[in-house]
C-alpha cells in the first residue's frame, strides 16, 4: 500500500472518529443544557432552604416534630437520611394574596412526592404504598387553588419517598404564577417524558418488525440479535416512562437492571454479526456474566438491591458495553466505508451517554439533570434501520441481477443443449446412414451382386437360353423387391411382413398352378425386427417358394404362422411352409446349399430353421423365432383356411 | 368375343417397356391399345383428344410427372379406369397415384397374362390392393396431431377392418370368409376406400387430402 495514502487514510479516519466523538459529546451537552434550562426556571420563587423530618405518615407531621435544616437540592446519595420517607417544610411570607393563579413546580423528584399547602393536599406523583410510584423523569406541577395562599406566613410541605434511604432526591422547588411556571413544566414534561414514550414505543415497534423479519429469514441472525438488543434496551428504559410499576417491592428494579446487564451481551452479538467478525468466547463470557448477575439480582435481599445495582451492575454494564462499541469503532477504522462517520457517531453516542449515566448514578456528577441513555437510541436506530434497508435494497437488486444472469445462463445452456442435441442427431443420422449403407452393400452383394454375376456368366455362355436369362433377371428383380419390402417399417408385425411376400409370390404360384393356403393367427410382435432381420426372413421363404415352384411339382402349399413353444418351453413364433409335392430324400437336403443358407440366416435371427422332406410326401421349410412372452395367450385364430 | 375390345391408352417413356406392355395388352383379345405416348406432352395431348377405357401410365417422364396426367384423365374422362405402371409397387408411387385418381397398379415386369388379367379384373370391378399399401393407408388413418377434418369422408369401421386384414396378407376371399361377407362386398369396400382417397378437385387433391388428415406432409 502506498505509504502516503495509508497515512492520509489513517489521519482521515482519526479525524472522523474524533469528529463523531465530539458530536456525541456535543449532543449530550446540548441535551443537558436543554434539561437545565427547563429545570432551573428564571421566573418565580425558588425555594432552596428547608427543614425536614423523617416520617412515614401520609399526612403532614405535627409542627412539634424534630425538624432539621437542609439546603435544596437535597440528594440523599450525598447525605443519606435515616428513613425513605422525608417531609420537607418551607415557610413562605406573602404580603398580600396573589390575584393570579399560582402553581408549584417540582422539576426533579426521586421517586415520589406529595405537596401540601397550609394543610391542604395539592397533589402527588402517584402511589405512596407498595408499589411506590417512580417519577424518574416526570416533573411534577400543582396548581394552587385561589385563596389558599394567604397574607402572612404560609406553610408548604412536601413529602418525598424513595425505595431506599440513599436514593431519594429533591431538586429545586419553584413557586410562581402559573403562567410563568406552566410552559416550562410542559416543555420539561414533553422533553423528559412524552418524548421518551415515543422513543420507547418506536423501539418496541422496531423490535417487533425485526423479529418478524427474522422469523421470515431465520438464516439472518443479525435481525434477531438487533431485535434482542432493542428488547433489552426497551426493558431497561421502561422504568423512565412507567410511573406505577406493575411489580411490588423492588422486583421492578431488579428487572430493569437485569435488562441493563443483558444489553452489552445482545449488542455484542449484533455488532459482531454486523461487522462479520464473531468472537464466540467473548459472547460466552458475556452470557455467563449476564446470567450470573441476573441470578444475583433476583436473589439478593431487597436492602442490598439499590447499592448493588447503582455501583456494581451499572459499572459492569458500562465495562461490558464498551466492548461492542470498541469492536465497532475498531472495525470502522480498519474498514472505512461511506457511512463510517454515521456508524461511529451511533456507537459513540451510546458510549458517551452510558458513561454520563454511570457517573450520575454513582454520584460523580449531579443526578438532577437525570439519565440520558434512552435518548441515545433514536440516532442508532434510524442509522441501523437505514443500513438494513440498504442491505435489503442491495439484496433485491442483486437478486434481480442474478435472475437476469440466470435467465441468460439458462438461455445459453438451452442453446448449447440444442446445439449438442443437433450434433448428436447429426451423428446419429450419419451413423444410421453408414450402417444402412453397409447393410445395403452386404445385401446387394448377397442378392443382386450374385444374380448379376450369374447373369453375366449366362449371357457370356452362348448355350444359355433367353428363358434362363429371363428367370435370372426375374430373380434379381424379386430380390430387389424383397429389399424394398424389408425396409418397410412393419413395427415388428411379422404378418405384415409375410403379407408383402405373399403379394409378391402369389401371382407366380398362381401362374404355376399352385394353390396357396394362408393360415395365420394372432401372434405377438417381434422385438427389434430390423430391416436386416426382415430381409433374412423374407429371403428364407422366398427361396423356399422359388425352389418349390422350380422343383416340387406341388399343387398346394400351406403357409402356417402360429405361436409355438420350443422344447425348452421358450415362447416363439413358428413359420411353417409345407407343400404336397414330390418331396426329396434327406441326403438331397443335406447336399444342397439351401439348408445351410437358411440355418445361417435363422442363427442370425436368433432362431432355428429346418427343411424336412420325404420322397412322395412333400416338403416342409420352417423357421422358429423367439419372442418375449408378454401376452399370456396370443394364440387366437383370426382367419380360417381359404 | 362379340363386343368391342377395351381401349387402352399407354403412357411409358421407356421404349422397350412400352413395347412389352403394348404386346401384353394386344395379346389379350379383349384389350387393344388405342394410343401410346412416351412423354408428358404427348400423353396430355392424347388424353385431351382421345377416348379410352383404361389409362396405363408411368409416373416418371423426362418432361414431367405422370401424376399430372392421372389427374387430367380423372377430370376429363371420369369413367376411364387408371392404372399406374410401377417397378416395385412401392407405397410412395402407388399412394400418390391413388390420391390422384388411379385405382390400381401394374408391375412393369409382369408377364403378359398377369398384365391382361389385372386390367380385366379392374374393368370387371375388382380393386386390387397390396398388403403394403393397405398398411400405409391404415397408418394414415391413425389419429394424429391435426385431427382429420370432420367434413372429410371418414373411413367406416368395416372399411378399416377390411384394410387391416389386407395388410395382414389375407386375400379378398379369405377376408370375405372371415368377416362372413361376400367377396363383392370386400371389393366394394376397397373401391370405396379408393374413392375416399381420391378427391374430385384435381388441383387441390394433395392439399385437401392433407387437410383431411389422410396425407402426412413430407
Amino acid at each position: 500500500m502506498d505509504l502516503r495514502e495509508y497515512s492520509w487514510n489513517t489521519l482521515n479516519i482519526f479525524f472522523i472518529s474524533l469528529l463523531s466523538l465530539a458530536l456525541s459529546i456535543l449532543l449530550l451537552w446540548a441535551l443537558i443544557l436543554v434539561d437545565q434550562h427547563l429545570t432551573w426556571l428564571d421566573d418565580g420563587l425558588e425555594l432552596n432552604q428547608t427543614e425536614f423530618t423523617e416520617s412515614d405518615a401520609a399526612t403532614p407531621p405535627p409542627p412539634n416534630s424534630t425538624w432539621y435544616y437542609r439546603e435544596i437540592p437535597d440528594d440523599w446519595k450525598d447525605q443519606p437520611h435515616n428513613g425513605n420517607s422525608i417531609w420537607y417544610r418551607f415557610r413562605l411570607y406573602v404580603a398580600s394574596p396573589p390575584r393570579q393563579l399560582w402553581g408549584i413546580y417540582l422539576p426533579v423528584i426521586q421517586q415520589n412526592a406529595s405537596v401540601w399547602l397550609n394543610g391542604e393536599l395539592l397533589g402527588d406523583g402517584g402511589s405512596f404504598t407498595d408499589p411506590l410510584a417512580r417519577n424518574w423523569n416526570r416533573p411534577l406541577y400543582f396548581s394552587i387553588p385561589r385563596g389558599l395562599i394567604r397574607a402572612g406566613e404560609n406553610l408548604l410541605q412536601v413529602r418525598v419517598k424513595s425505595t431506599g434511604n440513599n436514593n431519594g432526591l429533591i431538586a429545586p422547588v419553584f413557586l410562581a404564577p402559573a403562567e410563568s411556571l406552566y410552559p416550562g413544566y410542559r416543555m420539561k414534561y414533553f422533553f423528559r417524558y412524552t418524548l421518551l414514550q415515543f422513543i420507547i414505543l418506536s423501539l418496541v415497534f422496531s423490535a417487533l418488525l425485526l423479529f418478524t423479519l427474522f422469523s421470515l429469514r431465520p438464516a439472518d441472525r443479525l435481525y434477531a440479535w438487533f431485535a434482542f438488543t432493542l428488547t433489552v434496551f426497551v426493558l431497561y428504559s421502561l422504568k423512565f416512562i412507567i410511573i406505577e410499576p406493575p411489580l411490588g417491592g423492588l422486583a421492578w428494579d431488579r428487572l430493569n437492571y437485569s435488562a441493563l446487564i443483558w444489553l452489552p451481551y445482545c449488542s455484542t452479538g449484533f455488532i459482531q454479526r454486523f461487522i462479520g467478525q464473531i468472537n464466540r468466547n467473548i459472547e460466552l463470557l458475556f452470557l455467563l456474566l449476564s446470567t450470573l448477575v441476573t441470578l444475583i439480582l433476583l436473589m439478593i435481599p431487597e436492602s442490598w438491591v439499590p447499592r448493588f445495582t447503582a455501583s456494581f451492575v451499572t459499572s459492569l454494564a458500562l465495562i461490558m458495553g464498551g466492548y461492542p462499541i470498541y469492536r465497532l469503532i475498531h472495525y470502522l477504522v480498519a474498514n472505512p466505508r461511506r457511512d463510517t462517520f454515521l456508524l461511529m457517531t451511533g456507537g459513540f453516542l451510546l458510549g458517551v451517554f452510558g458513561i454520563h449515566d454511570w457517573l450520575a448514578v454513582n454520584g460523580f456528577i449531579s443526578r438532577i439533570q437525570g439519565l440520558f441513555l434512552p435518548y441515545s437510541s433514536p440516532p442508532g436506530l434510524i442509522l441501523f434501520a437505514y443500513i438494513l434497508m440498504r442491505r435489503f435494497v442491495q439484496a433485491s437488486n442483486e437478486s434481480e441481477r442474478l435472475n437476469r444472469t440466470l435467465q441468460q445462463e439458462i438461455e445459453r445452456k438451452h442453446r448449447e443443449l440444442e446445439d449438442s442435441f443437433e450434433q448428436m442427431r447429426e451423428l446419429e443420422r450419419r451413423n444410421a446412414i453408414t450402417e444402412e449403407r453397409s447393410r445395403l452393400m452386404r445385401d446387394m452383394h448377397d442378392g443382386m451382386g450374385g444374380h448379376l454375376v450369374s447373369l453375366l456368366s449366362r449371357v457370356e455362355d452362348e448355350r444359355s437360353s433367353s428363358t434362363d436369362i429371363a428367370r435370372e433377371l426375374r430373380s434379381a428383380l424379386d430380390d430387389l423387391r424383397l429389399m424394398i419390402d424389408s425396409m418397410e417399417d412393419v413395427e415388428g408385425d411379422l404378418l405384415s411382413l409375410l403379407a408383402m411376400l405373399r403379394d409378391r409370390i402369389e401371382p407366380r404360384l398362381k401362374s404355376t398352378g399352385i394353390r396357396l393356403v394362408w393360415k395365420t393367427r394372432n401372434i405377438p410382435p417381434l422385438e427389434n425386427l430390423s430391416p436386416e432381420k426382415a430381409l433374412h426372413i423374407l429371403r428364407i421363404f422366398q427361396e423356399a417358394f422359388t425352389n418349390m415352384i422350380k422343383h416340387s411339382k406341388a399343387c398346394r402349399v400351406t403357409m402356417d404362422v402360429r405361436t409355438h413353444n420350443n422344447e425348452k418351453g421358450q415362447c416363439g413364433i413358428l413359420i411353417d411352409c409345407r407343400d404336397d409335392g414330390q418331396g426329396f430324400t434327406a441326403d438331397e437336403v443335406r447336399s444342397g446349399r439351401g439348408l445351410i443358407n437358411i440355418q445361417r440366416r435363422a442363427a442370425l435371427l436368433g432362431g432355428v430353421a429346418g427343411i424336412d422332406g420325404h420322397p412322395g410326401r412333400g416338403c416342409r421349410v420352417w423357421l422358429w423365432l423367439p419372442v418375449a412372452r408378454k401376452d399370456p395367450d396370443p394364440c387366437i385364430e383370426t382367419a380360417k383356411d381359404s | 368375343m362379340g363386343t368391342e375390345p377395351h381401349r387402352i391408352l399407354l403412357l411409358e417413356d421407356e421404349p422397350s417397356t412400352l413395347e412389352r406392355l403394348r404386346r401384353a395388352v394386344e395379346d389379350h383379345p379383349a384389350l387393344s391399345v388405342c394410343g401410346q405416348a412416351m412423354s408428358c406432352r404427348e400423353g396430355e395431348a392424347l388424353i385431351r383428344s382421345g377416348e379410352y377405357d383404361v389409362l396405363l401410365s408411368d409416373l416418371g417422364f423426362p418432361d414431367g410427372n405422370g401424376i399430372h396426367l392421372i389427374r387430367l384423365s380423372r377430370q376429363l374422362h371420369p369413367q376411364a379406369e387408371i392404372m399406374v405402371i410401377t417397378v416395385f409397387a412401392d407405397e410412395r408411387h402407388v399412394l400418390t397415384a391413388i390420391e390422384a385418381g388411379a385405382s390400381g397398379y401394374l408391375l412393369k415386369d409382369g408377364d403378359s397374362s398377369y398384365i391382361g388379367e389385372s386390367i380385366l379384373q379392374l374393368l370387371a370391378g375388382g380393386s386390387p390392393i397390396s398388403a403394403s399399401i393397405a398398411r400405409h393407408l391404415l397408418q394414415r388413418l391413425k389419429p394424429k396431431a391435426p385431427q382429420p377434418n370432420p367434413d372429410a369422408p371418414p373411413m367406416t369401421p368395416r372399411e378399416q377392418q377390411v384394410l387391416e386384414l389386407v395388410a395382414k396378407g389375407f386375400s379378398y376371399a379369405e377376408i370375405a370368409t372371415t368377416l362372413n361377407i361376400s367377396v363383392n362386398t370386400v371389393t366394394s369396400h376397397i373401391k370405396q376406400i379408393y374413392r375416399k382417397l381420391s378427391v374430385n378437385s384435381r388441383g387441390e387433391a394433395v392439399f385437401e387430402a392433407s387437410q383431411m388428415g389422410l396425407i402426412r406432409p413430407l
